[in-house]
């Protein structure tokens, strides 16, 4: 399999009037081609800034502190602003989380569609506009000749998503990021476009970075998983291990508060506490405060990630402890 | 390995303080703010001279030795009648602002507490009040009220509440529907501490930025009035008087029109960096580079 | 094909629902019985103010020491011009019954003489000034858009460069100085001093150059100032975020995605900003010796012509009310997400 991305202990900080808060603070991951990846954790986990700021796609105030990101033989993070403009929207797109807002309200939809091609100088104007057409048919969206000449607000949040999708599907990339995609949506819709992802997912045979809150929507579609928590990754597995055999006790509450079609019965344990204050993050383990296993070493280390097994790390000083 | 930074949780009022200090411009304006108050409250101490005493002699000089800013066309030393000007310019400025608080304050809380029909009314008298031009209808008031230092203030603020009216309406009706205040009254707390306690604390900053908005606003358009003759009496002076007497004479004497344009302008600048600060301060969404 | 910059799509929308004519229709017309009834308030209030007013028969004492000259009070003549001038100006009627004449008149535009000089008719001298207010409030508003809207940007765009602090002081500083004091300022930098422009009157280009300046710095300012908040709105605006994401560099996004988003609210400042703008002529037309409704109106004030001051403040408030009920159609217009209600 081949090696699509490769990060390695990525750092990202903010600066706020409160002080600075560590979003990202040194992680790790790998890539492969036609792989789909999920990456998991609560708001404030640092999932979505770990992955937008690979296309240093974040806020003004962030700043990428250390780390790299070698995707297709070059560092994403110290390409200028030609290169990085060109890898954009053409071998990593990226679909965001609001389709209400994500969509300029006063372009055409069809218009917004052909752009990235056009920028991107793949193909001329009838061409790129052949193509739009076919891409908004695919993703879902009926009689798209007239749609294509519609505004956003003439589409429901379902469809503005499969919009999204279709532009960024325009220029056939390689690596498909996901920011929540679903999370904005009805329940139903949620199925529809994970289902059209699925299919896009195999037809177009991308890789993907999905980014949810939602462990059991990540485990329905992607190949791995990460958690993350409070800008680190606890445990990292291929998805059946993860549904078998948890390791650390954030993945086990994740599965715990989460429903699934044909549990019944099951009871629904939320994790307790909240997310960590950003600028006053726990010492040693993060999780402790809310960790119904923890240690003493726990406020005092940080627990290291190690493996496991060939595919299986964790963070956490109980399996530390516990592996020979 | 936490770096060290500040790990407190910031009160508002810290806030927006240090929002306010790092704005020069905010502070400076401030620090000029409170110099020409000091010296308007001072006026008849210091100013050498009182406003109305003619020097027929030496009418229409330059700046000098005796007459800092020079005489007008009675003799009569600027530097005093400016000093005099900007008394009178603080105290309608700041006369009309309680004022507006006074109406726009309590008819914004009643309308917004009470809500119902007295809102819609008010409001609509408030929606009137918005379209037609303030100033014009200060220009009638003060015909029909009369060309006094309390009259002229009387009529701004009569003319100027009904911005204060929406905001405190506004601040009312989000603050009475807000999270805390609901728990207050669970607790059972009685509706005049919940005003007290929870909804004015809160609106005290977009008040304060009004008024401070209105304060200037008010100078200029009293000023305004005095430039097409209906501000104080003369010999009363107003920057509005001071300016168009000056205009008369500018080809001949320019320091008559020179001297009031330029303070009347340095503090019209002065109270606006000041309430421009104010209002960037309470404003949460200013980032830090 | 790509979206040209009148590609603004509210109306275009509305009207392709079929729905606009109604609901267009019935807001139009909310919105003027709203102006009509603001108005006839608005002269009520005016009316009586001036009727409580001290020194209410002021221009009738006039009138009185005019004829003292020639004749004495106890002269029948006398009685009989007052009576006559009683008569001509409707003043022997109670207020109510003033009043409604008066609204009677104003709704067909014939407003009756003034006092200052019963041989002119007030409306004829409206009609007289009225453009040339019209000309200067326009001229001003189109240069404070022409120069404020570009600084603005470039405001944005240069973000914490001493570009942007100095644009943003300059706008502090001309929304603090009312346009009289920028009027006397002009004069004596270019009248004055230079002896490039001359200090008064309306006629030919050169006079008008400065009071246009003058009115309009205020306003210019308000739109540099406003232009840079909304441009940097929206360039915090997630859409902005997917042009990017899609490949955009800096030019392309900013020309195509996010100026003429943050062009639309600008429509709604220039409504007050008119509005300013029909009083400062009051004091620009003032001091420059203008002979417009401003000039008009403030002569009426100090003179105590009722009914040419109620006129004036009339026409005035009118037009600025217009300007409001045309500015709000117009951002219907330009933006799709507005529904006329």
């Amino acid at each position: 399999m081949m090696e699509l991305l490769n990060v390695n202990n990525l750092k990202v900080e903010f600066h706020r009037v409160e002080g600075i808060v560590k979003a990202v603070d040194g992680i790790s991951y790998k890539l492969n081609k036609g792989e789909s990846l999920g990456i998991v954790g609560e708001s404030g986990s640092g999932k979505s800034v770990s992955v937008l700021s690979l296309l240093r796609l974040i806020n003004r105030n962030g700043r990428i502190v250390d780390g790299e990101a070698i995707f297709l033989g070059k560092d994403l993070l110290k390409l200028n602003k030609e290169e990085l403009r060109d890898i954009r929207g053409k071998d990593i797109s990226i679909i965001f989380q609001n389709p209400m807002t994500s969509l300029n309200p006063i372009i055409r939809v069809g218009i917004q569609v052909i752009e990235p091609i056009i920028w991107h100088r793949l193909m001329k104007n009838e061409e790129a506009r052949e193509r739009a057409i076919e891409l908004l048919e695919r993703v879902g969206i009926p009689e798209s000749p007239k749609r294509f000449l519609n505004y956003p607000l003439q589409f429901s949040g379902g469809m503005r998503q499969r919009v999204m999708i279709a532009m960024a599907l325009a220029c056939h990339p390689k690596l498909l990021i996901a920011d929540e995609p679903t999370t904005a949506l009805d329940v139903t819709i949620q199925a529809q476009i994970m289902e059209l992802l699925q299919e896009l997912k195999e037809e177009y045979g991308m890789s993907v970075i999905f980014i949810t809150h939602d462990l059991s929507v990540a485990t329905n579609f992607c190949d791995r998983i990460i958690t993350m928590y409070a800008g680190k990754i606890v445990e990292e597995a291929p998805v059946e291990e993860i549904l078998k055999t948890p390791l650390h006790p954030y993945t086990k509450g994740l599965l715990n508060s989460t429903l699934e079609i044909g549990s019944r019965g099951k009871k629904l344990v939320p994790i307790p506490g909240n997310p960590p204050n950003p600028t006053k993050h726990p010492s040693g383990c993060k999780f402790h405060p809310r960790c119904s296993f923890a240690m003493e070493i726990c406020q005092r280390e940080e627990p290291p990630l190690v493996n496991i097994s060939e595919n299986h790390r964790v963070a956490c000083h109980l399996i530390k402890g516990e592996s020979k | 390995m936490l770096r060290k930074n500040k790990t407190e949780s910031i009160g508002y009022w810290k806030a927006f303080w240090l929002r306010f200090k790092k704005n020069k411009m905010a502070v400076i304006g401030g620090v000029f703010v409170l110099i020409l108050i000091a010296l308007a409250i001072l006026a008849p101490y210091i100013a050498p001279y009182p406003y109305d005493e003619p020097h027929y002699i030496r009418a229409f000089e330059g700046p000098s030795k005796d007459f800092i800013f020079g005489t007008d066309a009675l003799g009569r030393d600027l530097f005093s009648r400016i000093l005099y000007s900007l008394r009178n310019a603080c105290i309608i400025g700041f006369g009309s602002q309680f004022v507006v608080l006074i109406i726009g304050g309590i008819l914004g809380a009643v309308a917004g507490f009470k809500g119902g029909w007295i809102d819609k009314f008010i409001m609509s008298i408030v929606d009137i009040m918005f379209a037609f031009p303030t100033f014009l209808f200060n220009v009638i008031l003060v015909t029909a009220l009369g060309r006094g230092l309390f009259t002229i203030f009387l009529a701004i603020g009569l003319t100027g509440w009904a911005g204060m009216a929406r905001l405190v309406r506004g601040q009312v009706l989000y603050l009475k529907n807000s999270e805390f205040v609901e728990a207050a009254k669970a607790a059972g707390a009685s509706t005049f501490y919940i005003i007290r306690k929870h909804i004015l604390p809160n609106m005290i900053g977009p008040i304060l930025v009004n008024l401070a908005f209105g304060v200037p606003g008010a100078m200029m358009t009293e000023s305004g009035l005095a430039v097409i003759g209906m501000g104080v009496r003369p010999p009363m002076p107003s920057w509005g008087n001071l300016i168009g007497e000056g205009i008369g004479m500018m080809m001949a004497f320019p320091h008559l029109l020179i001297f009031p344009a330029v303070t009347f302008a340095f503090t019209l600048i002065s109270f606006t960096f000041l309430a421009d600060g104010l209002r960037d301060a309470f404003n949460p969404r200013s980032e830090i580079s | 094909m790509n979206s040209e910059p009148w590609d603004f799509p509210g109306l275009l929308l509305n009207m392709s629902n079929g729905v606009v004519d109604m609901r267009f229709l019935k807001f139009l017309l909310k919105r003027l019985l709203t102006i009509a009834i603001s108005m006839v308030v608005v002269i009520v209030i005016t009316y009586v103010l001036m009727w409580l007013a001290p020194g209410n028969f002021f221009e009738l004492q006039r009138v009185r020491d005019a004829i003292a000259r020639v004749t004495t009070p106890d002269d029948p003549a006398y009685q009989a011009t007052l009576k006559g001038f009683e008569e001509r100006y409707g003043l022997n009627n109670p207020l109510w019954k003033q009043i409604l004449m008066y609204l009677k008149g104003a709704v067909v535009f014939k407003f009756g003489p003034s006092f200052s000089d019963p041989a002119r008719n007030i409306e004829d001298l409206i009609k007289e000034k009225f453009p040339i207010t019209f000309t200067l409030a326009l001229s001003s508003i189109l240069f404070a858009l022409v120069v404020g809207v570009p600084l603005g940007i470039l405001a944005a765009l240069k973000k914490n460069t001493w570009i942007d602090y100095t644009a943003m002081t300059v706008s502090v500083i001309g929304v603090a100085i009312p346009s009289y004091v920028v009027a006397v300022f002009l004069i004596l930098i270019f009248s004055i001093y230079l002896g490039w422009l001359p200090t008064s009157g309306w006629e030919g280009i050169r006079t008008k150059i400065l009071p246009t300046i003058a009115l309009a710095l205020g306003p210019l300012a308000s739109v540099a100032r406003f232009t840079r908040v909304s441009l940097l709105d929206t360039l915090n605006q997630d859409f902005i975020r997917t042009a990017y994401a899609k490949g955009g560099d800096d030019r392309t996004v900013i020309m195509k995605h996010a100026l003429r988003p943050s062009m639309i609210p600008l429509v709604t400042i220039i409504g007050p900003q008119m509005a300013y703008l029909m009083v400062g002529t009051v004091w620009v037309e003032n001091i420059f010796r203008i002979p417009g409704l401003g000039q008009l109106f403030a002569n009426a004030a100090v003179t105590r012509d009722y009914p040419l001051l109620v006129t004036s403040t009339f026409i005035l408030a009118l037009a600025v009310m217009i300007m409001n009920l045309i500015v709000d159609v117009l951002y219907a217009i330009l933006d799709p997400r507005i529904k006329l209600d």
